[in-house]
Parts: structure tokens; sequence; C-alpha cells
């Protein structure tokens, strides 16, 4: 039988095989292999083809190459660009100016991509070249884009939902409603500290733009369409009761492709890009998702789950000491891990802890994509400081984290007020789903 | 970034790419269908009952043959926060370890997928809506499995062969990849599409 001594081990050489840089999906696979063997004999370790043939056999996360294609076709169509020049008309009249406009782009990305380094890469490049000369504090620029493109993952579509539904069995459509309010909110408090940084130190914001007419602004709205037509259709169809998640996506492919030749940018060329980073993309997710559900399953039969539950409920925790610790657990990991192996490595063993405690799984899954949110700006692993930073090509990647930090706290300060008030993430899956 | 290229990449990879990109129409062709499904379902009441299972086949052969192509192209998810700051020699011990861990994974996965086609075969299971043999779809996912199996297992044998001769570039070749050559190829992909009439 199976102890928690021996699942500390476990986890530990999970962790271990990591940081000796074995392949993620590699160090889960031998853990789930090793546990198999010794514990449950030679069949259920022969049982792998099986287990991995039914995980990626699955209707659910074929969302997951469908985004990604949607996301590929709306960057490769050069949407973006116009997007960010139309948000800054707008925004730019805030204190810290254009800072604004890369929050609001990533967010408006956001709603297109379930992906948050795709939304650093795509905004980085769009944004960054409109900072050259014009006095902004860059530290505070790479900041808003690296912690602006995590919002890529909370902001539905987002393929963190798309596993951890699948993965737990939780409504897709509940958690893509549950993340838009804290999604907004998160985006307001970003936005609300640039300009309580910029109003108290002026300096960190270039001087201010002289305003286009707004005629010129009226005729540039038009720009900001495109990401909002394919939103429109995906979140549509789902809470029209049209769609399902997954059908939702393919109806935002067509719709991007249609929108791609509308705008003259659709030919093979670009079609076979963007076929390849889907694919690419989408084997590097489900080699490490499908052996994080043979994890499951192997930690399953093995009583895992049950252990554990048995083991935190002697412990006497409440719901708040509980998400206390798993706030400190996963910032400690976040540092370390990437953020998809760090929620899927973790899933088999906390879930059961969460559903024992008689937490939300809807709840908990935005709280586990605001933690996956942290780790990709937390150093020294942090893939959107690494990703903004590679964009500007210069100076340090210190700037880029000492750039963050704000916007760090804004997001702690989101988990505090998510579980304060639990309505910002339960209010509108209720509403829009009962 | 100038590099020697990879022999077995140079190799691997243009083949992987040619399947990811046929898959990649597949992959098209099934978001098409299945929006003609949703309207015909809502606005003719017709219903396809096959689009499910069709999903989970191409989810299943589109993550067999990425697999294949990322490996080709080095892009499986590693940590290299601490093993770049190991002794060279070190590293090339843990990049050739890492490698052969992964050609056993990728083997152990072909032989297990081999044993559920088999298995399919045995029973003559078919999926129930689309009304297919299941060993169809599986056939085409463990082509995925092998070509995966064969290059990770390349890649291990290329490596092992560097370490065992002293032969340099192995780090180079199999370290994980870097932050800049995977903003690379990222920067490549949205440098092609800033043409003069998107900022115009």
């Amino acid at each position: 039988m199976i102890t928690i001594s021996a699942t500390v081990i476990g986890f530990g050489l999970l962790i271990g095989l990591m940081c000796l840089g074995f392949h993620v999906a590699f160090a889960m696979f031998a853990v789930s292999i090793l546990g198999a063997f010794f514990y449950l004999g030679l069949p259920a370790t022969l049982e792998y083809g099986t287990q991995y043939w039914s995980a990626t056999n699955n209707s659910v996360l074929v969302a997951v190459p469908l985004f990604v294609l949607l996301g590929e076709l709306l960057v490769r169509g050069g949407f973006t660009d116009r997007m960010y020049r139309s948000l800054a008309d707008w925004l730019g009249g805030l204190p810290g100016g254009l800072l604004h406009s890369n929050l609001g782009a990533c967010a408006l990305f956001a709603a297109v991509s379930g992906s948050s380094v795709a939304t650093a890469a795509t905004i980085g490049t769009v944004a960054l070249p409109a900072f050259d000369k014009r006095g902004y504090d860059q530290r505070l620029v790479l900041g808003t884009i690296a912690a602006g493109a995590t919002l890529g993952i909370l902001i539905p579509p987002s393929i963190n939902m798309i596993i951890y539904g699948a993965m737990t069995n939780t409504s897709v459509g509940r958690l893509y409603a549950a993340g838009v309010v804290p999604g907004i909110l998160l985006t307001l408090l970003f936005m609300l500290v640039v300009i309580v940084l910029c109003y108290l130190w002026p300096a960190l914001a270039g001087p201010k733009e002289e305003r286009k007419s707004l005629a010129d602004r009226l005729s540039r709205l038009k720009d900001l369409l495109p990401p909002l037509i394919v939103f429109g259709f995906v979140m549509g169809a789902i809470y029209g009761g049209w769609a399902t998640p997954t059908e939702s996506a393919a109806l935002g492919v067509v719709v991007s492709l249609v929108l791609c030749a509308i705008a003259g940018r659709l030919n093979i060329a670009m079609l076979h890009q963007c076929f390849l980073s889907t694919l690419s993309i989408t084997a590097m997710i489900t080699l490490i998702t499908a052996a994080a559900f043979y994890l499951n399953f192997v930690l399953g039969v093995m009583g895992v789950p049950d252990l554990v539950t048995k083991y935190v409920t002697g412990l006497q925790l409440t719901q708040g000491q509980m998400i206390l610790i798993l706030t400190i657990f996963y910032l400690i990991l976040g540092c370390f891990l990437d953020a998809l192996a760090m929620v899927v490595g973790t899933i088999p063993i906390v879930f059961p802890i969460i559903i024992a405690l008689k937490i939300d799984p809807v709840w908990f899954g935005i709280f586990l994509v605001l933690m996956a949110e942290l780790a990709l700006i937390t150093p020294p692993v942090g893939m959107n400081l690494y990703v903004v930073q590679g964009i500007r090509g210069r100076g340090n990647i210190k700037e880029v984290i000492v750039g963050v930090i704000p916007f760090l706290f804004m997001m702690l300060l989101m988990v505090l007020l998510i579980w304060l008030f639990p309505a910002i993430v339960m209010w509108l899956p209720t509403k829009m789903m009962g | 970034m100038e590099r020697p290229p990879n022999p077995v990449s140079q190799f691997a990879e243009p083949v992987a790419r040619y399947f990811s990109i046929v898959i990649g129409w597949g992959i098209l062709a099934f978001s098409i269908a299945l929006s003609f499904e949703i309207v015909g379902r809502k606005l003719f009441g017709t219903s396809f009952k096959g689009m499910d299972e069709l999903g989970g086949f191409i989810l299943a052969i589109a993550a067999a043959t990425g697999a294949s192509y990322s490996m080709a192209l080095r892009a499986h998810t590693r940590v290299d926060v601490f093993l770049v700051r190991f002794p060279q020699g070190l590293q090339r011990v843990l990049n050739t370890l890492a490698l052969i861990a992964m050609a056993a994974f990728a083997l152990f996965a072909a032989w297990r997928g081999y044993a559920v086609l088999e298995e399919t075969l045995e029973f003559n299971s078919s999926a129930p809506n689309l009304n297919i043999p299941l060993a169809y779809p599986q056939l085409v996912w463990l082509l995925g499995l092998v070509m995966f199996a064969g290059i990770a297992s390349a890649f291990a044998l290329h490596a092992l062969y560097l370490l065992l001769t002293g032969k340099p570039g192995l780090n180079t070749h199999y370290g994980p990849l870097s932050v800049d050559e995977e903003l690379e190829s990222e920067l490549d992909a949205l440098k092609s599409r800033t043409t003069p009439e998107a900022t115009r």
C-alpha cells in the first residue's frame, strides 16, 4: 500500500527529473510508469498504450489545436498592428498614455488567443517599436506587456482551461464564463496601477501625445472589429446554446479564415506556416497532458487521491488555510516550472483535496489559471519575461523583472479578491448556465 | 543565428514537416466540416453524430505526428534553468541521458500503441457513429508514434555517439532550445506578416 512518504518521494522525483533537464513529458511518464510497475504490476504498466490513445482521442481536447490555429491565422493575417493603433487612439489620453494600449491590446488579443506566450510575442512585437524615442520608462513598458500578456489564459478562450476541464471533468463552457469577469477586473487593476504610478512619478510616462482628431479615431475604430467578431462568434455560439467549446473553436477558425481572405492575406504558404505552428504547439501540449492523464490514472488506481485527501482532512484545515497553502506552494513551484507542467503535474493530487474541502471546481480552475499566470512572470523560469526580453533584443532581463513587480502584486490582490468575493468568478457562469 | 546544422534533423525535419502539413489540412477541413454541421443542426435540424469521434481521431493523430515534428525541432518542453548552469561536461551527459530517456519513452509508446491496434484488429472494433473500422485512425496514429520513436532514437544514438567519441556540438545540437532560438522562429513568423501594407 502506498504511503504519504512514498507519494512525496514520487513528487520529488518528478520535480528532480525536470530540474535535471529531462523533458517534462518524460518526467511525468517515468514517475507514473515506475509507480504503476511497483505498486500495480506489469499489466497496469502495459496499459499505457490504451491510456495514451484515450487521452488524446478526446473530443474536448481537440479544441486545443483549433484555438491555436485560430490565433495563428489572426496573427499572420496582420490584424494585430492595426488593432494596437486604434486602441492607442482611445487609451492614450489616460495618465500613462500608451502603456494602457499595451494592456488593452493584451486583453483584446487574449480574447481570441488561448495562450499567454503567444499574446506576449504578438503584442510585444507590435507594441515595442511604438515606444522608441518616446521617453517612457523602459521597465514599465516591458512590465505592461509581459504581465498584460498573461491575461491570454484567463480571458477565454484559454488552452489551460480546456486542459483543466478535460482532466477534471469540469465544463469548459463554465470555466470560460468564469474567466470573463476576473479577466476584465485584472485588466482594470493593471491599468489602475499604471495610473497610480504615473500620477505619482509623471516621469515614468512619456510626454503627452497630441490627440488625433475625432474623425480619424472613429474611422480607425473598425480595426478593433476583427478580434471582436471572432470573440463574438466563439462565445456567442457557446452561450447561445449553439455549440460546445470545441465546435465554437472550429467556427472561430472558419471566421478567421474568412477575415484573412477578406484582408487579402490568405495563401498556401501562410496556411502551411499556421499548420506547422499549430502541430508543434499542440504536440508539445498533448505530450505533457497525455503523460499527466496517465499519471492521473495510475495515481487513481493506486489510491493516492484517497490517501492524500484523508491525510489533508486529518489536518483539519479550513478552505481558506488550504488556499493560502496552495497559493504559496504554486508561487514557489511557478518560479521553477513551466506553467502548463505545473498545472497538469499537480492536478492529480491537488484536485481530490479541493473536492474533499468542497471548494467549487470552477472557482478552483480560475484560481489555478491565476497561479499559472503568476508562474509565467516569476523568475527565473517565467516564459513571458524571456519572450518580451527576446523581442526587445537589448538591455538586461532584470529590467523586465523589475517592470512586472507592480503587476505581480495586482495578481496576488486578484487572488485575494476572488477568495473574499467568489461571486467575481461564479456570477457569470451561474447567470448564463444556471 | 549561425550554427552548424544537425545532420540528423536535416534528414528528419522535412519528413516530419511534410506529414504535419498534411495533418494541418486535416484540421482545417475538420473545422470547416464541423462549422457546417453546427449551422446545419441549427437551421435544418440535421445532425451528424460522428463529429465527436472524428475530432478525437484528428487530435490523436495530430498529437502523435506533431510529437515527431516537435522532436525534430527540439521543441518539447524542458526546464533549462539549472541545466545551463552545470559544467559543459555534465551538460553533455545530461543532454544525452535526456534524449535516451525520450527515445525509450517514444519506443515504449509506439510498442504499446501497436498493442492497441492489435487488440482493435482482434476484436474487429469500429467507431460506433462514423461506422468505420477503428483500425484506420489507429494505424495513422501509430505511424505518427513510430516516426516519433524513430526520430527520438536517431537523436539519442547521435548524441551518444558524440558523447562517447568526445566530438564537439553535443550541447548545441541537443541542449534545451534556448529562448533566443525559440524566439527566432517566433519572430520570423511575425516578421513575415509585418509588411508595409499592415502599417500603412
